[in-house]
């Protein structure tokens, strides 16, 4: 973890934002562009739809900075404004879902505490780790965390590593925690 | 380890959120009665949907948000902040960057080498080998003197080569490096290597962001992209294929963000040249004689009317109204629902000619216009083929924005670009190959799955378009398993271009600058064969 992303204060960037130096606005989105993106593609099917909402969500905070209270929490506030664009985004989709994308939305209400509590726990240096966590993961665990980049999906999976689909989510879900206890810890085991 | 990772209902929640796994009513019913009940499997569940977001994003590097930029404004090049933030995304673990701000690009890259060559410096006076292993070569081609090829390169070594190729992979970053001699490098870590002479070629995964190249007149710093740097006596030359780097000087003058399709060139007195930012480069055929006859493989070009959506400058709008979305339901239909053609307008007939350049100005030389520009436009191509040898084939290729090849109406190849509907909404097997350059894309190609052929005609849908405005290219080329093919300077099979009848002596000629283009430019390469041509049955 570098000290400087450490001394990292959102609340100054948003105080020049204010003064017109909207350029300074591009150090947030650098700053919680993943944080924001992930809350959102963890929660949407398709990765194209969370980047739009993502900037949607970046757009709404640029244009509301001056509601956000100086000295408190500006990930939070962020957080909020992301989950407000999914629950829109939400509502527009769910007349046109289907029986699947509506299962989905039932587990995601279902899960919305944990969910939240989950998001909330994701501490900000953890976040940075993550690129470097997943270059530590051993190859197969690797390839698998990079398959969604390479547009590698579940049928060529299953092919390429000769392994049932379950047995592609276990090897995944270990993965994931991995990259948590090394997100977290710095480790990997 | 989990206590749920054998759970089946675990399991089959993961697949209905990830795969849209189909579930019968009974299943679903009971999946969320244990979810009610079960807070344990809730939050095991909620980390590991909240986990495969994260790791989604991360690796598909910085989106392009073009609403935001323009809210924005223009982004201060010499920023003060700017090395700050470069810094930040190099190398988050490493202490020495959090010293202090006074470390400019400059100052960093000399400490580096110095503390690098000394280092070297010790081991050789010691006479004992260096430790750390940094890279491992993986080809050799073309070396007069031979080199272990399975040699290991380690931290400070100096690597040489006066002719051939060279291709070797950063173990811990990924990094991919090819190399053509005369050819002097010295490795000086993980992720960072010093280029005396010679032109290489580097690839670098996302864990391998921050990777710098130094040479004697700058420092190039990968952002996540692909990119050639050229090193001489006279100076240096960057080439970004994808992405963005960062090039900072030797002297405290700021450092400068270089995205796709820049070049450079930098002389020992400190001059830079900075030239062809923007558009590919890549050249446009023109078209050849559009007589369409029985030999032809005929289709249409189609955008969408004009007015048909309200006017909008928001991108994010404009994006979600792209031709290339009411495509979908057709593909998905086997190539039969036509249900939303209602709102296009179509050009003239076309004959295909191949995929092969780019295609800035092809509605307007197709008599598409008018139409909406801010929707694209796509060309569908079908008809009846016959394979010139039975067998297995794949395609090739890539295109931006969209290409997508159907054998029999079933998907066999989809090679657009990362954002396309057809990527991201038909999920069509496809593995990407970033390591050979295809036109001027990261991605490099795209390759289908192996389809097998017979005796009997094929039917074959092609669709080739733009999701916006104008900016179009594309490469689609086809391999024969039981061929081989002749090898570009990267190591791609140079295999040939998809074709229904062979070009005509003028558009030949065209075929060949593009090629010598592609070669010269990227290194990348494309034949066109007698031997290849699908013969046009009759169209369906």
């Amino acid at each position: 973890m570098s000290k400087f992303s450490q001394k990292f204060d959102p609340d100054s960037v948003v105080k020049q934002v204010l003064a017109g130096e909207k350029d300074r606005f591009r150090l947030l989105v650098r700053e919680y562009g993943m944080l924001v993106r992930g809350y959102l593609a963890a929660r949407v099917y398709h990765l194209e739809d969370a980047e739009d909402l993502a900037q949607e969500a970046f757009l709404v905070a640029f244009s509301k900075l001056s509601t956000y209270e100086i000295g408190t929490n500006f990930r939070a506030w962020l957080l909020s404004i992301a989950k407000f664009q999914f629950n829109n985004h939400w509502k527009k989709i769910n007349r046109r879902a289907n029986a699947m994308e509506r299962f989905r939305n039932d587990i995601a209400n279902a899960l919305q505490p944990e969910m939240q509590k989950v998001s909330n726990e994701l501490k900000q240096d953890s976040v940075r780790r993550l690129l470097n966590c997943i270059s530590k993961l051993p190859g197969r665990s690797r390839h698998l965390i990079r398959a969604g980049l390479d547009g590698v999906r579940m049928e060529s999976l299953t092919e390429e590593l000769n392994l049932k689909p379950n047995a592609i989510y276990q090897l995944r879900h270990r993965a994931h925690l991995a990259l948590r206890k090394c997100m977290e810890e710095g480790i990997l085991e | 380890m989990s206590n749920y990772e054998n759970d089946p209902d675990f399991l089959d929640m993961l697949a209905a959120w990830h795969e849209n796994k189909n579930l019968s009513p009974a299943r679903k019913k009971e999946l969320l009665e244990r979810l009610e009940q079960d807070s344990g499997l809730r939050l095991g569940l909620a980390r590991e949907i909240e986990m495969a977001g994260l790791t989604r994003v991360a690796q598909t590097g910085e989106p392009r948000w073009l609403e935001l930029e323009d809210k924005l404004g223009a982004e201060k090049e010499t920023s003060p902040d700017f090395e700050f933030e470069v810094m930040k995304r190099l190398q988050p673990n490493t202490p020495g960057y959090g010293i202090s701000s006074i470390l400019t690009f400059p100052k960093l890259a000399g400490l580096g080498i110095a503390v690098a060559l000394v280092f070297a410096f010790l081991h050789l006076l010691k006479n004992e080998p260096v430790e750390e292993e940094v890279a491992k070569l993986i080809r050799l081609e073309g070396i007069a003197k031979p080199v272990d090829k399975e040699r290991v390169l380690h931290k400070g070594e100096e690597f040489a080569i006066e002719e051939g190729l060279v291709e070797m992979a950063f173990r811990e970053t990924g990094v991919h490096l090819i190399g053509t001699g005369p050819l002097n490098m010295t490795l000086l870590g993980n992720d960072r290597i010093f280029l005396n002479e010679g032109e290489i070629k580097l690839v670098v995964p996302p864990q391998g962001i921050g990777f710098v190249v130094d040479t004697l007149d700058r420092k190039f710093v990968d952002l996540g992209t692909s990119f050639v740097v050229q090193a001489s006596k006279e100076g240096s030359k960057v080439l970004v294929l994808e992405g963005e780097i960062a090039v900072g000087a030797r002297n405290d003058k700021p450092t400068q963000l270089m995205s796709k399709g820049s070049t450079a060139d930098f002389d020992r007195n400190g001059s830079v040249k900075l030239r062809a930012r923007g558009p590919s480069g890549v050249p446009e055929l023109s078209l050849p004689p559009m007589t369409l006859t029985e030999n032809s493989l005929t289709g249409k070009i189609y955008g969408i009317k004009e007015g048909a959506f309200p006017a909008t400058t928001e991108k994010e709008k404009i994006k979600k109204r792209a031709i290339v979305r009411n495509f979908v339901p057709l593909v998905r239909s086997g190539f039969s629902n036509q249900s939303r053609f209602k709102n296009f307008v179509q050009g003239r007939p076309l004959r295909f000619t191949g995929i092969a350049g780019t295609y800035d100005n092809f509605p307007m030389r197709t008599s598409l216009a008018p139409y909406s520009v801010e929707s694209g436009w796509l060309a569908w191509y079908s008809g009846q083929v016959k394979a010139p040898k039975t067998g297995r084939y794949r395609f090739w290729g890539y295109a931006d924005n969209n290409l997508l090849v159907a054998i029999n109406q079933k998907p066999v190849f989809e090679g657009s670009r990362y954002d396309s509907h057809f990527q991201n909404e038909l999920k069509v097997p496809r593995k990407n190959h970033p390591f050979l350059p295809c036109l001027n894309a990261r991605a490099g190609f795209a390759s289908g799955k192996w389809f097998e052929v017979g005796d009997e005609t094929v039917r074959i849908d092609l669709l080739f378009g733009e999701s916006s405005m104008t900016m179009t290219s594309g490469l689609l080329l086809i391999e024969y398993q039981k061929d081989s093919y002749e090898k570009t300077y990267w190591g791609q099979p140079q295999w040939p271009l998809f074709l229904t009848e062979f070009p005509q002596e003028k558009q030949l000629a065209e075929l060949d600058e593009l090629r010598i283009h592609m070669e010269e430019k990227i290194k990348g390469s494309f034949s066109v064969s007698q031997d290849s041509i699908w013969q046009v049955a009759s169209d369906s």
